[in-house]
């Protein structure tokens, strides 16, 4: 007996096995990440002074930039598997190599971010405000690191099943662009809380 | 994947048995660590009880081999007592009952009693075993590092646990490991039950067993993350010196700790741990009650009362018990407000899990029961669930609280939900699907024996605990003596601890039992109990891929003496 | 999911449009935080913007819009406990018990307090009463449930 629904959608679910996975990992980290937005909640009503994003300051500007890196490369990452709806998997590798270098330019940035803090001397340690700031930032950044090596194994190693099983792979990728936009979304939340008010 | 099937036979021993992504590989994998775990955490116990029984005595026999660092001279101290009280509960909740109800039972029967091949995602299975044996070893190791292992409670509250020796940093970094292998298990096991199913197993012809693990996979899910969330603050607050649970003003050993930050919230954590811990204790439950039902359905040979009011209870009961948490918290300075709130939501989630326990209790009668040695850990849960969950309702109400909140009442009342309740009930598990995956028959006999010495000591243990609450002792005490009021139910102390010795001697009928049956029990059928649900389809033990053939599901999961039927069970998966 | 590739074709310009609408969106997020607002209409004005970006990513990068109701229950399922988790640890900290200044004036001997509060008759004690970082803490160790 093989395993049924791997590439067909399931009638009472409406989505194949992959695809209602990935869905259910991405509401676990709703609530991952929803953790810690409240955390920062609380802190900040607790906190008698509270130096903001404003204050600190934190790079506004670049900031912006980094989240119309992550929103471009979520197009792409739709486009690659549009790429592959259509066939086309010279595109699709086109679409998916943007994506991932686009995920490099987004670490880039923060890296130049975080250093610019170091050499100020500001920790995560510094402060609450900071402590918060750092923490939601690199676990958003691991999944980033996550992003990149999933969105590279469907480039790279990955790619072979085009050959075998293309809608198998097909799905896969929109998996994995679903957990792409995901952090796209996280960063939408991000961005303002922690920089702008 | 589906195409790994045909090359089974050509497997190496290593991907067979070690690196296996079959779910029944992995469910013995579970299994047997966690039994493993549960050993270990048990022993860790019975070394605690020594200390409480007989403060500052030596312990007897084995107390030269604990160094300086632990118990010189075989005396146990203080900060010994903590890391065994903390380890403890963390490995007996983790690394023992979770893994073995969810990941052991859970990964073995829930694809078979379906119809289905194996999960959804076998080599995801695999991952979730092995982050789970990661986890572990991670939380063993902590006992070698310096200052011991974590022993700030298996509750972690800060800022005691911030500036605790390094072991606490093992535990938090285990804890992630663990809580990814559940939270990739808790996926698995939603995707296999809602895409998996045989033709004709609607949802609605699910035995209870099924149902009870989804709704359990749905709060690992849903309930785990802010946990990761508050451990991996916990680690930044040790590790990177950040305050996220530090406040302004602390003082550490006669010190301001100056060189915080400050600004943080102890109670923060509080929420966050609870937030999940509230949840994870029907995680505990939840499964068991899944075993229980199966085998009384079994050996009543009658339908269970009530199956559509059980689901209906066990949706109901997940859902609430997101919002119950802060019960654990009413002597935090909550407001009135607050402590309302979770007053009522608390009294309101008993009246689910009082369904359950009486449609079970109902199930009952009428039946011709059969007491085989599953059957009679079945039918002893029933009360001493029925006690652990009674004894939780003055702890859910604020005002009782006061007088019984961190006593031994707390411990008393939990462990009869857990140990007496879910450990009973997995060992009925045990007894029951031995025969399914081994082949074999245990030995009737020595179950009997393990039973009734296990059922006389666990209560000599617990028993005694809520009346030693009730004079005020608090948990966690090194030394219960110390306060005269403590002093003065010390008698009930010595009981407990001879009835837990007691209690580890009646295990070893079942250990015995295990290995011995394994080569010299009588062999089992493909169905030895007669039962109508899907894991007795297959051939014993079950070869990979499960079915020989692809099952069709004809009707409910309880179809005991049906009339006019010959044969007082008619299974599912007969035409 | 199987499309032809015209379909394909009009999905591809909603993405292209949905990534103007983002990145306008982005531009306004940072341009309205530059506006003279109270912090109520700040944090409400920004976490509204967000949701619509939200929502477009979801809807239409990630499908959403032509998915089932299966996976809608599940997502609504997610965000009711997610509320949950935000607001009550903040209802509960506009519901804390502010304890009276009892506490403050009963230090303890050799206490740092004890020193601190010598003729002290409100929020010495704890750290300052509206040092509401510190709140829970201070009664934290005598009554913060746990040890």
């Amino acid at each position: 007996m093989e395993i049924p629904y791997i590439e067909e959608a399931h009638p009472e679910t409406g989505v194949n096995n992959a695809k209602l996975g990935i869905w259910l990992f991405l509401a676990s980290e709703v609530m991952l990440f929803g953790a810690l937005f409240s955390s920062y909640i609380i802190l900040r009503l607790g906190a008698t002074d509270w130096p903001s994003g404003r204050v600190v300051p934190l790079n506004i500007p670049l900031a912006t930039l980094n989240t119309m890196v992550l929103i471009t490369s979520s197009v792409t990452v739709v486009m690659s598997w549009a790429s592959l709806m259509m066939k086309d998997i010279g595109k699709y590798k086109m679409y998916m190599g943007i994506t991932i270098a686009l995920s490099f330019v987004f670490l880039v940035v923060k890296y130049f971010e975080y250093t610019a803090k170091f050499d100020h001397g500001l920790y995560p340690s510094t402060s609450t405000f900071l402590a918060i700031y750092f923490t939601m930032t690199g676990l958003h950044g691991l999944h980033v690191i996550g992003g990149i090596g999933v969105n590279g194994y469907l480039l790279g190693p990955g790619s072979k099943l085009w050959d075998t099983h293309p809608e198998q792979f097909t799905s896969r990728v929109e998996c994995a662009g679903l957990y792409w936009h995901f952090v796209d979304l996280v960063w939408i939340f991000l961005f303002p809380v922690l920089y702008l008010l | 994947m589906g195409h790994d099937a045909h090359h089974e036979e050509e497997l190496p021993f290593w991907r067979k048995y070690i690196f296996s992504v079959d779910h029944k590989v992995i469910g013995v994998q579970y299994s047997v660590t966690a039994l493993l775990f549960l050993f270990f955490g048990f022993c860790l116990m019975m070394l605690m009880r020594w200390q409480l029984a007989y403060p500052g005595q030596p312990i007897p026999i084995i107390g030269s081999l604990f160094g300086d660092s632990t118990a010189p001279g075989g005396i146990m101290l203080p900060e010994f007592y903590n890391q065994l009280g903390a380890m403890h509960g963390t490995i007996m909740v983790f690394l023992g009952v979770v893994p073995l109800a969810v990941g052991g039972f859970g990964n073995y029967v829930l694809p078979l009693q379906i119809g289905a091949p194996d999960m959804a995602f076998p080599k995801l299975n695999m991952a979730s075993y092995w982050s789970y044996f990661v986890g572990g070893v991670v939380m063993f190791s902590s006992f070698f590092a310096d200052g011991g292992a974590a022993q700030s409670g298996w509750t972690s509250y800060p800022p005691l646990s911030i500036t605790a020796p390094a072991g606490q940093t093992y535990w938090l970094v285990g804890m992630l490991f663990l809580i990814l292998s559940s939270l990739l298990g808790g996926v698995n096991f939603i995707v296999t039950t809602l895409h998996l199913r045989a033709p004709g197993l609607s949802m609605f012809r699910l035995p209870f067993f099924v149902w009870a693990q989804l709704v359990t996979s749905f709060l690992l899910l849903l309930a785990f993350p802010p946990l990761q969330a508050a451990a991996t603050m916990q680690f930044m607050d040790r590790v990177f010196g950040t305050s996220f649970f530090m406040p302004t003003g602390l003082v550490v050993g006669g010190q301001m700790a100056a060189e915080l930050s400050g600004g943080g919230n102890p109670l923060l954590y509080q929420h966050l741990f609870w937030f999940l811990a509230h949840p994870e204790v029907y995680v505990l439950i939840l499964p068991a009650l899944g075993i229980i039902a199966e085998i009384i359905a079994n050996n009543t040979r009658k339908p269970l009362w009530g199956y559509k009011s059980l689901i209906y209870s066990a949706i109901f009961l997940g859902f609430m018990s997101f919002i119950v948490w802060a019960h654990h918290m009413f002597m935090t300075g909550m407001g009135s407000t607050m402590s309302a709130f979770f007053q009522t939501t608390t009294m309101i989630i008993s009246v689910p899990s009082i369904i359950i326990l009486t449609a079970l209790i109902l199930s009952l009668w009428g039946g011709k029961i059969r007491f085989t040695v599953p059957m009679l850990f079945a039918v002893a849960f029933l009360p001493m669930f029925g006690i652990g969950g009674l004894t939780g309702l003055p702890l859910g109400l604020a005002t009782p609280d006061i007088h019984l909140h961190d006593t031994y009442y707390v411990i008393g009342h939990f462990h009869y939900v857990v140990a007496p309740g879910t450990i009973f009930a997995l060992f009925a598990g045990v007894y029951y699907w031995y025969p399914k995956v081994t082949g074999r028959m245990m030995n009737d006999t020595l179950g009997r024996l393990h039973f009734w010495f296990s059922f006389f000591a666990i209560n000599i243990v617990f028993m005694p605990m809520f009346w030693q609450g009730m004079a005020g002792t608090s948990r966690r005490l090194y030394d219960q003596t110390f306060y005269a009021h403590g002093a003065a139910v010390q008698g009930l102390t010595i009981m407990s601890s001879w009835g837990a010795w007691m209690l580890g001697l009646a295990q070893l009928f079942c250990i015995i039992n295990f290995f011995w049956s394994l080569r010299a029990g009588e062999k089992a059928s493909d169905t030895p109990w007669h039962a109508t649900t899907l894991e007795w389809a297959t051939p014993t033990p079950p070869p990979h891929g499960n079915f020989l053939t692809e099952p069709r599901v004809y009707r409910g999961p309880y179809e005991y003496s049906v009339p006019n039927e010959s044969s007082d069970y008619t299974p599912q998966f007969e035409a | 999911m199987s499309h032809a590739a015209e379909d394909i074709q009009k999905h591809i310009r909603v993405y292209i449009s949905v990534f103007v609408a983002l990145a306008v969106l982005t531009v306004v997020t940072v341009g309205i935080s530059y506006l003279d607002l109270t912090v109520g209409a700040a944090i409400a004005l920004a976490l509204v913007v967000a949701c619509v970006k939200a929502s477009l990513v979801a809807l239409y990068f990630m499908h959403l819009i032509d998915e089932q109701k299966g996976i809608y229950w599940l997502l609504a399922l997610t965000v009711m406990f997610f509320v949950f988790l935000m607001y009550m640890p903040s209802a509960w900290k506009v519901d804390e018990v502010k304890l009276p200044s009892l506490w403050s004036t009963l230090p303890m001997e050799g206490s740092a307090a004890h020193v601190v509060n010598a003729g002290k008759g409100h929020g010495g004690g704890h750290g300052g009463g509206h040092d509401d970082a510190g709140h829970g803490d201070g009664h934290g160790d005598a009554h913060g449930g746990g040890h």
